[in-house]
């Protein structure tokens, strides 16, 4: 009988705050009660959003510049999304369009700068990337150790091994153990399954970092 | 220009005439298995799978050129992506569930998370939310795609409650899975269709799952999770150890769920840390009491001393006439099933003078039919619970094979004596007396228990409030009736056995507990109280102990104050007493109140070699 205590009432206090945190900001805006929690909601793949900032107050904040709130996340092999992080940046630009046209010249800035700029922000968020991408996968790792166990367990059981005497006439002991042979292999393809799936969960790589929103002055 | 096109999580689709979100995409060889949620104002919580290519999918909008809106829109959108943030180390499935965000609640998930343990016991005092803290686990592991399929082991009473929790806290549909619903399925399903196999999360009573003609049915499904609520009934060497540790072992993920880990019994508590091992992997447990979690209510136990009446006394006196002459007569002939026999004996006087008479005059009935024990001759088929829904744990046992004297006659004048002394007592009983008396002094709602089925009748017809009994023998919906009349009905009395009662959560309105009699086992004292000692429970609980002061149930009491030190120092450090032990020494003290220190010693050492 082995057994072990863990103690992570720190982190457990911290993601208690970071949820609650949560909740607040997704409720923000809506005339849901305190207590009821939110619905899930899946971020949004779409395009990225652009808006201007309507109050002097807020203009006054971004001092010309212009927000850009990107999206970094890690991906199993199956291309799952394990983990996403939000990272906002400012970045100073020469005078933004106005007048006529000013939204389509405004999306055409936000498109080169995208695209002039990729290589620049993806070298900018690596050490953000990478530190999300050590933090991931955990779980499916130790996960793939029990499966593993699981499955070498099955391939060693002395039911497998064990011999049997087949009947000269009575035909039933040999139904029986060809009966447990494929139950045998069902279980074993079972097993090898999910070692193949803990295993693709357990290998993450960074997906590119995508942006979400743009606030422009 | 709606065209198929291999969606990605995130996508706005379009399947089967309906918009939908694409949460999760699995790819396989030659299909790939979508996951929608939906996105229309009213279903933004509906969940679908679809496999493509046989479903359609249309993306409806993979334009990713950006688009300007309004600043409201803008915000919302940006609390959306904030709020909606996966942190690597962090929960997914909290922020939608509908609990309250206590941090010890989250450890349990947490360590699943960041890989520590794959197989845990959720060991936290009674009432903290352990049910949550499981739950919360196979939330997060659904959210994140790890697990498909999860079997939650349950004594049948708690069943609907963790059909209930899951869907409304944690919004997972799960089915209850018993002999009518895998009926019902095997018409519906193709021939050859394991009707488990349809069930993404079954809860099944683990009596029911033990069986032999459902365990095969129930183990060849490979199940991601195995819950095991109630755990420290899994232990031990017992069928429902067995069911248990065959259907863990080859699960991914194994959650232990009881309040009782350790009675006191090192060997059970070993047996039950082994449910579900397949390596050296250890079990992770979480063991928190009310006060290191910072939410300790206040708990008032008051041992209620009954003095007992001249014909209470009598038949204990005549008790101990019959249970010394079994014992001079089998003296060196397996004397500790004796004592244990006779122990149980005394139990069913302690519970009442009306169940001691009935199993007397069982006895009594099958010496004058010269059947030599009422023991049953085979084992019987579950013909009469089809469904698996009741329980005989609180039926009185058989009279036992040790418990008879070679002189037939002799032990039916003895036993005619006790009977009729036994009925003497019990149209006078002082501890109905005494439940009476403390039923009058308030009109809240209380709870009483008892071991015995019968004992719990015989109060039913002598207590003057409106009472409802919740034992084993009853089917489901009349328990589920049972516990809505004690919820609505002000001033009800519930009368209730351990068997019926484990794992309800009757702390609505209810703070009361009463104890007819002392268990012999600390844990089912403590899961008693439980039953109302929980989180949310706003007012002071109270728990009675009637204890019989002249009869030797005191010296129950001392015995169990003992235990329960044991079995908390051993928690940390070893310290072993077998539960045999303990029973036979509890029977040693009522049968004469002599030293019991020798034995024990005896006991604990052999219980060190081994």
């Amino acid at each position: 009988m082995k057994t072990m205590l863990v103690n992570l009432r720190a982190e457990a206090t911290r993601e208690a705050h970071r949820l609650t945190i949560a909740r607040a900001i997704a409720r923000a805006g809506t005339r849901m009660p305190v207590d009821r929690p939110v619905c899930a909601s899946t971020p949004d793949r779409g395009r990225p959003l652009i808006a201007r900032v309507r109050t002097a107050r807020r203009r006054r904040l971004l001092a010309g510049r212009m927000l850009f709130i990107w999206q970094l996340a890690s991906e199993d092999a199956i291309g799952r999304t394990i983990a996403t992080s939000v990272v906002a940046m400012l970045l100073r630009l020469d005078p933004l369009p106005c007048g006529r046209e000013a939204a389509r010249r405004l999306v055409d800035r936000v498109v080169e700068i995208e695209a002039r700029l990729r290589d620049a922000i993806d070298a900018e968020l690596r050490t953000r990337q990478r530190e999300l991408l050590d933090a991931c996968g955990a779980d499916a790792r130790s996960r793939l150790v029990r499966d593993r166990a699981i499955a070498a367990r099955h391939s060693s059981s002395a039911d497998r091994h064990g011999g049997y005497q087949a009947g000269l006439f009575d035909r039933r002991r040999e139904r029986a153990h060809r009966e447990r042979a494929i139950e045998m292999q069902a279980f074993d393809e079972v097993a090898q399954a999910r070692v193949h799936a803990a295993e693709s969960a357990a290998t993450v790589s960074p997906s590119q970092p995508r942006l979400l929103l743009v606030l422009a002055p | 220009m709606q065209k198929p096109q291999s969606p990605r999580p995130g996508d706005l689709v379009v399947v089967r005439r309906s918009r939908w979100r694409v949460a999760d995409v699995r790819r396989y060889e030659h299909c790939a298995l979508v996951t929608l949620h939906g996105s229309g104002r009213h279903d933004t919580r509906a969940v679908r799978r679809v496999v493509t290519p046989f479903d359609v999918i249309e993306c409806i909008d993979r334009d990713r050129r950006p688009r300007v809106i309004g600043s409201r829109g803008w915000w919302r959108a940006c609390g959306t992506a904030i709020a909606g943030e996966r942190p690597a180390r962090g929960l997914v499935a909290a922020r939608a569930a509908a609990i309250d965000l206590l941090p010890y609640q989250l450890e349990p998930a947490l360590a699943v998370v960041h890989g520590l343990a794959t197989r845990l016991l959720l060991a936290d005092e009674v009432g903290l939310g352990k049910t949550i803290q499981a739950a919360l686990i196979v939330s997060e592991l659904i959210a994140r795609g790890a697990i498909e399929r999860v079997l939650v082991l349950t004594p049948a009473g708690l069943r609907d409650q963790w059909v209930d929790e899951l869907s409304r806290r944690f919004d997972i549909t799960a089915m209850r899975v018993d002999a009518r619903m895998l009926r019902r399925a095997a018409i519906d399903l193709p021939i050859g269709v394991n009707p488990w196999s349809t069930v993404g999360v079954a809860i099944a009573s683990l009596d029911y799952v033990k069986r032999p003609e459902v365990a095969p049915a129930v183990a060849s499904v490979p199940w991601d999770v195995v819950v095991v609520d109630e755990a420290h009934t899994a232990a031990a060497d017992s069928d429902r150890r067995a069911a248990a540790h065959a259907l863990a072992s080859n699960a991914s993920y194994v959650l232990l769920l009881t309040a009782t880990p350790h009675s006191g019994d090192r060997d059970r508590f070993a047996s039950l840390c082994d449910v579900g091992a397949v390596d050296d992997t250890p079990l992770v447990v979480f063991r928190r009491t009310r006060s290191d979690v910072g939410v300790a209510g206040r708990r008032r136990v008051h041992v209620v001393r009954v003095r007992a009446s001249a014909a209470e006394r009598r038949m204990h006196s005549r008790l101990l006439r019959y249970a010394s002459a079994v014992r001079e007569e089998r003296a060196n002939r397996r004397s500790a099933e004796t004592l244990l026999a006779l122990g149980v004996l005394h139990k069913r006087m302690l519970s009442s003078a009306w169940s001691l008479a009935q199993s007397v005059e069982r006895r009594l009935q099958s010496i004058a039919t010269e059947d030599d024990v009422d023991e049953p001759a085979q084992l019987t088929l579950p013909l009469a619970d089809a469904f698996g829904e009741s329980t005989d744990a609180d039926q009185p046992p058989a009279w036992p094979s040790t418990l008879r004297l070679g002189d037939r006659d002799r032990e039916r004048r003895l036993l005619t004596v006790l009977l009729s002394a036994a009925r003497e007592a019990a149209a006078a009983e002082t501890k109905l007396r005494r439940l009476a008396a403390l039923l009058r002094r308030t009109s809240e709602r209380m709870v009483v228990f008892t071991e015995y089925r019968d004992t719990l009748l015989h109060i039913l017809r002598k207590i003057a409030r409106p009472a409802i009994v919740l034992h084993g023998g009853l089917g489901r919906e009349e328990r589920a009736d049972a516990l809505r009349t004690f919820a609505t009905t002000p001033g009800a009395v519930l009368l209730a056995t351990d068997a019926a009662s484990e794992g309800l959560n009757l702390h609505h309105g209810c703070r009361s507990v009463v104890n007819l009699e002392l268990p012999w086992n600390p844990s089912r004292l403590e899961q008693r109280i439980g039953r109302v000692d929980r989180i949310g429970q706003p007012r002071t609980v109270h728990a009675f102990h009637l204890v019989a002061a002249t009869t030797g149930e005191d010296r129950v009491l001392d015995r169990l104050r003992a235990r329960i030190a044991v079995a908390e120092s051993d928690m940390r450090a070893a310290d072993p007493l077998s539960d045999r032990t303990h029973e036979r020494a509890i029977a040693r003290a009522l049968l004469g109140g002599e030293s019991d220190d020798e034995d024990d010693a005896g006991e604990s050492a052999g219980g060190g070699d081994t």
